[in-house]
């Protein structure tokens, strides 16, 4: 499945919005958008989760390349994750590194 | 004991024909397998299984420019009462053996912002399924992902 992907960026924060599947042969367009951003300079990632279907691994070094760009004190979060995909992430230790919320009214 | 064919699909392992193995497979679990959480996770171990063998098959000199064939098979094994979804992978490409049963598994303690990345791909895959196994046999690199049947898949659906 395709995935299409919306920036939007504000003054504190920028809110990625996906839809469709992060896998191996998607995952570098997410990657792409990360790189343009100014990631050493941002406070706040939002990535919204809540119409994608399936990340792979691809998609999770995709997300830990960000938040290693990303100044020390700053927060990424993961909004409106699928029950799997939060297992996923949670299995492979990330989720000590980012902040998972169900909407981003939680934030 | 006995198997069941439940579908193939043979192609260069090639990023181009990515879309085709992709639909195969998630054509096969949505066919087979009645528990959403089971199924993505098949799902996940054979993409992460089938992207390393292209990414082998594209990025090792000795096979680089060669034409290596991936076949993904899946079938129904009944042994006694217990029956198993076997996903597997037959491959032409270089000898790699991922060594599932050494592998230390990855520190999910350590901050993930710190550690080295590389591993996860086939973490993963020893994670999502019950088990999975690696042959080196006849020139082919043959992976089996396993299942079990018993509560999850609805017994033969063909494609």
């Amino acid at each position: 499945m395709a995935l299409t992907i919306e920036v939007v960026q504000n003054d504190v924060h920028v809110t990625i919005t996906l839809a469709g599947d992060v896998d191996t042969k998607t995952a570098p367009e997410l990657l792409s958008k990360l790189v343009a951003l100014e990631l050493n300079v941002l406070e706040q990632l939002r990535l919204d989760l809540q119409a994608v279907n399936f990340v792979s691994s691809a998609g999770l070094r995709a997300i830990v390349f960000a938040k290693q760009k990303m100044p020390h004190e700053s927060t990424l979060y993961v909004i409106g994750a699928s029950e799997q995909i939060i297992e996923t992430i949670t299995k492979t230790g990330l989720g000590n590194a980012i902040k998972i919320v169900e909407s981003a009214d939680n934030i | 004991m006995s198997d069941q064919t439940l579908g193939s699909i043979e192609a260069i392992a090639s990023m181009d024909n990515w879309d085709m193995f992709n639909d195969f497979i998630t054509e096969l679990i949505t066919q087979n397998v009645k528990e959403k959480g089971v199924g993505y996770k098949l799902r996940l171990a054979s993409e992460e299984l089938i992207s390393n063998i292209i990414r082998a098959a594209n990025d090792n000199p000795r096979t680089q420019g060669s034409e290596v064939i991936l076949e993904i098979t899946a079938r129904l094994h009944q042994e006694g009462n217990q029956s198993w979804f076997v996903l597997g992978t037959k491959d032409s490409g270089s000898h790699f053996d991922p060594q599932f049963e050494e592998r230390q598994p990855i520190d999910t303690e350590q901050n993930v912002i710190e550690r080295k990345i590389g591993g996860l791909g086939l973490f993963l895959i020893q994670q999502s399924v019950e088990k999975v196994t690696y042959e080196w046999k006849e020139e082919f690199n043959i992976y089996e992902l396993w299942i079990s049947a018993e509560n999850e898949v609805e017994v033969g659906k063909r494609l």
